[in-house]
């Protein structure tokens, strides 16, 4: 309870130290790697989904390893501000980074960093895919993607979407969505998902990106049209992916990973990556990275690097032909 | 609409679940942590939650919940503390505070300021607690309502209204506003990605942060100001001398009324999404000061000044948690953290929590009012502890204010620049000082004015382009209205004034 600290959490370190010694070492007992405590970079506020996620991702790296995991919130520019720092960081394996896909295929095409994802940043593990449904206002007449397009066609500028901000992989769903259909639909940015969501609700704007929407369309506030992918949703599984809704191919996605700088010793990334993979696989973790609305994934230090150099491809040629990138 | 039998049986329910010992030994624990951590300057409650969550993670989610909400509570309530006495708010809604407040304590009356924030607060949570539970499903059909428009119009409202926060000349409050505007501007832009006004600096792409902007304007330019008069008149800046900690029968009978009408803004603009909490307090404190019968008195320690705005916040504070309960949506920082804690125990915020988890909801709007009760439990004997904070003799409680203070705004964001910018800041409150210029209206400009410029361009996007928006919608037009009379009124007495002196001459 008390190892998991944040670095405002002066106030509670010697307690947690204490109890952190009590802890006995295990995974780790053989090796050099770690020495000391890890800090634990989080690009967000405190209270989302990613501190949620590094949360459990140190508790359970302080049972592997028996040393404490410190959280260290930088939030900005969408996470660019914690990226950036995070390069000048000493490439050790005692500072690791929660990140998503947007590290590594949308920030550093839609923001002016000081790190190249390809040679700077590596993802160790697949902690989760966050379902990305597309949900409608009641209002809309339309149940499906087939009548979605055909209505928003039929209606030219008439739908608009509402994203957490610009540059966000909601946003880039909307775009996705109006190439693919040959619509043109309005991109509406919001201060952040609540208030994208409320917009949607009261029909403000017509379409949104996202799990959140999930409760929602339960209650009847939202309607579900498809689900952005080719992986069906446990928590919604009547809901049709955009593969079998007639658009085959890759989606934007978001998914959600830990990064380590990629100049760190190669047996320190694999011991890492085998450590969170291996909690990943217990049910009792398995069963939190369903509760925080995510599907579950294993994918080893190779796996999760194809699926980041797949999205930068994708969202590449996405922003450069929305022509929403860096000039 | 209004079920009163399932209401009752819901609050029946509520208190069932709230009075477990458990659950009343949390609740105190939070309020108490809260109250102490909320004392100093930077630690809001913010903050103070995202420090304290994984506390919570091994208890039941209604225990663990009910704490969350006792430390928002409590921070929320140590923030006026420091306001009042030192005059240095912590976070936005206690800057009103510090105006009246701070200036009762040099009147000497600084323990029956604290008292009035104390039973204002709970008078408010008390009646905040009672309209949630009966009203509470109807009202978050209304946030619905508010769309970007709306804002907007709300947010010029504020702003011009802000313009009787000051205490001298018309203009140099607008200048205020101006100035407080510029600032906001810095950062990033929302819809095109631009960076402005950002000189290359990292730092500044998340925009100016807010706490070293209020130390610097408050706490440090009002230590460089007492030291200079040290210097230069040979006097030790002195505190009046504390005559009795509680209020008089005459504070009293100003205070009463003007914690309902404090209360009663405070649960409306609580409701809306952002700003909420800051307007309330803003809004409450300038309808006091605009129908008082001595408006002169407003910034030199009226009782009025301190229970209006206090009774606000702390009524807003209870409403905020409606749109989080009824719709799923948190309305602010310290409920996106709330949010966060229910995923973690697997409750998904929705609309369907009332129904799928009664217990949560139910308990949780009880314990808001036996939190509001503890509240004034621990802060009424407090009271005498903090006013002896003021009899440490100047010279050594000023160091101690301004290593606390950055100690606060260095634990923030942890980051250097931050405390240069308190610095920077503690310059420019000091010469606004010599220009007879106010801080409250540049610090409200400073926080409307971005949320003001995103919601107008977002009301130009929805309607594509077409100004008639703020005239079409009918909620929208009425603030308009009221807007437009209010800068008459304001405007009047000045040209009047004007045209007299021109006459003379």
């Amino acid at each position: 309870m008390f190892n998991q600290l944040n670095r405002r959490n002066f106030m509670t370190l010697a307690a947690g130290t204490a109890l952190a010694a009590t802890v006995p070492m295990r995974g780790f007992a053989q090796s050099t790697y770690p020495q000391k405590d890890i800090t634990y970079l989080i690009p967000y506020n405190p209270g989302g989904l990613s501190d949620n996620i590094s949360r459990l991702v140190g508790a359970e790296l302080t049972k592997a390893t028996g040393k404490n995991v410190i959280n260290d919130y930088r939030p900005g520019a969408g996470g660019a501000i914690a990226a950036n720092y995070y390069v000048g960081t000493k490439p050790d394996g005692y500072t690791i980074m929660q990140s998503t896909n947007s590290f590594y295929a949308i920030i550093p095409k839609m923001t002016k960093v000081e790190f190249n994802p390809d040679t700077d940043l590596t993802p160790l593990v697949l902690i989760g895919d966050a379902p990305m449904v597309i949900a409608a206002h009641p209002a809309v007449p339309a149940k499906t993607l087939k009548e979605l397009i055909d209505y928003a066609k039929k209606n030219p500028g008439k739908l608009s979407y509402g994203s957490s901000g610009r540059g966000t992989v909601g946003h880039l769903c909307g775009e996705w969505l109006k190439a693919k259909a040959g619509a043109d639909m309005l991109h509406i940015p919001y201060n952040g998902t609540p208030e994208a969501m409320q917009a949607c609700i009261s029909g403000e704007v017509q379409i949104m990106f996202g799990p959140e929407s999930a409760p929602q369309i339960q209650a009847g506030a939202l309607k579900g049209i498809a689900i952005m992918g080719d992986q069906r949703w446990s928590v919604m599984p009547d809901l049709p992916t955009t593969v079998e809704s007639g658009i085959p191919g890759w989606a934007p996605r978001s998914w959600h990973t830990v990064t380590v700088l990629s100049k760190t010793p190669d047996d320190i990334k694999k011991k890492l990556s085998d450590t969170i993979n291996g909690f990943l696989k217990t049910d009792e973790v398995k069963k939190k990275i369903v509760n925080f609305g995510l599907i579950g994934g294993i994918e080893d230090l190779a796996g999760v690097r194809k699926r980041a150099n797949d999205d930068a491809a994708e969202f590449g040629k996405l922003i450069a032909e929305a022509g929403i990138g860096l000039k | 609409m209004l079920d009163l039998a399932t209401t009752f049986g819901g609050v029946v329910h509520g208190f069932g679940v709230a009075f477990e010992p458990t659950n009343l030994l949390f609740a105190f624990l939070g309020c108490m942590v809260g109250t102490l951590v909320g004392v100093l300057p930077g630690l809001g409650p913010t903050a103070t939650i995202a420090v304290l969550l994984p506390l919570t993670y091994g208890l039941p989610p209604v225990t663990g919940l009910i704490t969350l909400a006792g430390i928002y509570y409590g921070a929320q309530y140590g923030g006026s503390t420091t306001s009042i006495l030192l005059r240095l708010p912590g976070e936005a809604s206690s800057v009103v505070t510090a105006l009246d407040g701070y200036g009762m304590t040099k009147n000497g009356r600084g323990g029956a300021a604290l008292a009035i924030a104390a039973v204002g607060s709970f008078f408010a949570g008390t009646v905040g607690t009672l309209f949630i539970a009966l009203f509470g499903p109807m009202l978050a059909t209304i946030v619905l309502k508010f769309g970007a428009p709306e804002y907007f119009m709300l947010m010029v409202l504020g702003l011009i209204a802000s313009v009787v926060l000051a205490r001298g000349s018309v203009p140099r409050a607008m200048a205020m506003i101006m100035l407080g505007l510029l600032l906001g501007m810095v950062g990033t832009d929302l819809n095109s990605g631009q960076y402005r006004y950002t000189f290359g600096s990292n730092e500044l792409l998340n925009g100016i942060p807010f706490v070293p902007l209020v130390v610097g304007l408050f706490g440090v330019a009002d230590i460089l100001g007492a030291l200079e008069n040290q210097v230069k008149e040979k006097i030790p800046p002195a505190i009046g001398k504390i005559t009795s900690l509680w209020p008089t029968r005459e504070e009293v009978r100003e205070s009463v009324p003007a914690a309902a009408r404090g209360t009663l803004i405070g649960l409306f603009l609580g409701l809306l999404p952002g700003g909420g909490a800051l307007m309330s307090s803003f809004v409450a404190y300038s309808v006091e000061k605009r129908f008082s019968k001595t408006p002169e008195k407003f910034g030199n320690g009226a009782p009025a000044g301190v229970a209006a705005p206090e009774s606000a916040n702390n009524a807003g504070a209870q409403t905020a948690f409606l749109p989080l309960l009824t719709l799923g949506l948190p309305s602010n920082a310290v409920m996106a953290l709330m949010s966060g804690a229910m995923l973690v125990q697997g409750i998904v915020p929705g609309p369907r929590i009332m129904t799928s988890q009664p217990d949560l909801f139910w308990g949780l709007i009880a314990s808001m009012w036996i939190g509001n009760l503890m509240l004034v439990i621990i802060n009424l004997p407090l009271v005498g502890i903090w006013v002896q904070m003021l009899k440490i003799r100047y010279h050594i409680l000023y160091p101690l204010i301004l290593v606390v203070s950055i100690v606060g705004v260095f634990g923030v964001d942890f980051s250097i620049f931050d405390v240069y910018l308190t610095a920077a800041f503690g310059l420019l409150g000091y010469l606004m000082n010599k220009w007879r210029c106010e801080p409250a209206p540049l610090i409200l400009a400073f926080v409307l004015g971005p949320m003001m410029e995103q919601y107008f361009r977002r009301s130009l996007l929805v309607a594509r382009g077409d100004l008639g928006i703020f005239i079409e919608r009918p909620i929208s037009l009425v603030m308009m209205i009221i807007t437009v009379a209010l800068l008459i009124s304001i405007a009047l007495p000045f040209f009047r004034s004007f045209r007299k002196e021109a006459f003379v001459e």
